[in-house]
């Protein structure tokens, strides 16, 4: 089913196909919040990238507004030391204006960002995440000085995660291949390599030959 | 001659009947103000509601004889509850009112209706909350485990928060949970509430295991732009709620209380020139992070 999909910039009047509202319930408006301690690994290119969370623009929450003005909440991650990414920001660039709506059959609007693309197949809504795209605006976020580069303590305290992760899993007997994928991801979260580049030495090793 | 339901019964015999039960669909209705506190209703001169919070941390220092000591104030700093409106219009025309009979679907569900419309907006609101909590625990694009419950576990205890922990996940971190729990060795692996949140789940209330009450919501947005969900694990005084009282609203006709919801009104609204009646649900709630060290936000697949 095809149905058209809005930037929250542009509102047009006349939709061809209105996605039920069972797949697609109505959502408030929201934009992301970056904070300084929440980074992600990435397993494929051996980066940590800034991690984001969607701030609801929910009037009554957080002392947001009616009209949807989150001033206190703004002042609230500024003294925490997290970035809001405002929609409108240039900084972004081609990300500015990320929040894509789509208006379900009962009038309310679904929020979603433009890294995420709804297929509706029957009556179930299938999303399809552009990941390396979204890659690519967390890394422009740090070039452009959006977000500030990662500490080098904070990689200490994902390496002292990571760590602690490898003892449960050893305490609990977990299976050794996944113990050897955690500890060759360790070593490429402290070497910055992709976990490919780790786990050569974890191959398990060749199946003898049968005895004769 | 037969007189038989195919010859006669298009005359003679209706088409359809009602069975006198009505069919209700799937929906969460799971209400996460209970996980709350409810700071009281506010609007005494303003929509916003401002609470003080004072932290007590100072121990006492020691000290020469005879020497003067020095005054050490508290810090402190203020949590603000913003009121807005939220409503809800169900409209029927006196015709589909009219025709109506037993377990057919009508204005008597309307407070059945208004009451889970309100818990289904409570927990909307809550976890709109999420965003702001201190910490942030999981792997962005790696399914939930239980190692990362343990994290969240880990970071509210290092924060000399006090257990038990309340724990609100999407439903597919839900089954996540239970996917890496099925392989979960050690201490937990025999213990009756594992084999408990192993059954199949109803939405809302899932269970208990190592002092975590858990909760499922659809209502868990979207983190890591599109690609997790982020659910949340707080410990009580996490967040505070206010809803305005409405009860001062004049002796309007046709206002009545929302069973359940004291604070929340249904307005009956009688259009004679459209012969329409139309019910709406008033509800004027504010809710509001009180220390953001009390929650954790669980970044996992979505």
């Amino acid at each position: 089913m095809a149905f058209n999909i809005d930037t929250v910039t542009v509102d047009k009047s006349v939709e061809a196909s209105r996605p039920s509202r069972k797949v697609m319930p109505g959502n408030p408006e929201f934009e992301l919040v970056h904070h300084a301690d929440h980074w992600n690994f990435v397993d494929e290119t051996g980066e940590f990238l800034p991690g984001t969370l969607s701030v609801q623009k929910m009037p009554g929450v957080n002392g947001t507004d009616r009209r949807g003005g989150i001033g206190i909440l703004r002042n609230h991650f500024n003294e925490r030391g997290s970035v809001l990414l405002s929609l409108g920001d240039n900084r972004l660039g081609k990300w500015k204006n990320y929040l894509r709506k789509v208006t379900n059959d009962a009038n309310r609007k679904h929020h979603f960002t433009m890294w995420e693309n709804p297929t509706v197949i029957g009556n179930r809504v299938m999303w399809e995440h552009d990941v390396e795209d979204a890659r690519a605006f967390a890394r422009h976020l740090v070039e452009s000085g959006v977000v500030q580069p990662m500490p080098e303590a904070l990689r200490a305290m994902f390496l002292d995660r990571q760590n602690r992760k490898i003892e449960g899993l050893r305490a609990r007997n977990a299976p050794a291949k996944q113990i050897a994928e955690e500890e060759a991801r360790y070593r490429a979260m402290a070497a910055g390599k992709p976990l490919a580049d780790c786990m050569d030495e974890n191959k398990a090793p060749k199946r003898r030959g049968k005895a004769s | 001659m037969t007189i038989d339901y195919s010859g006669f019964g298009a005359n003679l015999r209706l088409a359809e009947v009602p069975t006198g039960l009505l069919h209700i669909n799937l929906r969460d209705q799971v209400d996460l103000f209970a996980l709350g506190i409810d700071v009281g209703p506010g609007g005494n001169g303003s929509s916003v509601s401002q609470m003080g919070a004072v932290t007590l941390t100072d121990d006492l220092a020691s000290s020469a004889e005879g020497a003067d000591v020095s005054a050490t104030d508290p810090t402190s700093n203020q949590i603000q509850l913003t009121h807005a409106r939220y409503a809800l219009v169900r409209k029927f025309t006196d015709l589909f009112r009219a025709t109506g009979g037993p377990g057919q679907y009508n204005e008597g569900l309307i407070a059945d209706d208004a009451a889970a419309a309100i818990a289904r907006t409570r927990s909307t609101l809550v976890t709109g909350l999420f965003s702001s909590a201190g910490a942030n625990v999981g792997t962005s694009g790696a399914d939930l485990t239980v190692t990362d419950i343990y994290s969240a576990i880990f970071e509210l205890q290092d924060d000399l928060n006090e257990a038990p922990f309340d724990c609100v996940l999407h439903q597919a971190q839900v089954s996540d949970f239970q996917t890496s729990l099925r392989s979960e060795g050690g201490a937990a692996q025999f213990q009756a509430p594992t084999d408990d949140m192993l059954r199949a789940k109803s939405p809302g209330f899932l269970g208990s295991w190592h002092n975590v009450n858990f909760y499922s919501s659809a209502q868990v947005a979207t983190a890591n732009m599109g690609a997790d969900r982020q659910g949340a694990m707080f410990a009580r005084g996490a967040f505070g709620y206010s809803e305005l009282d409405l009860s001062n609203i004049p002796g309007v006709s046709g206002v009545v209380q929302v069973p359940g919801a004291v604070r929340a009104i249904i307005e009956i609204d009688r259009t004679g020139t459209a012969a329409t009646t139309a019910y709406t649900v008033h509800y004027y709630p504010a809710v509001a992070l009180m220390e953001a060290n009390r929650m954790v936000s669980i970044t996992t697949d979505a």
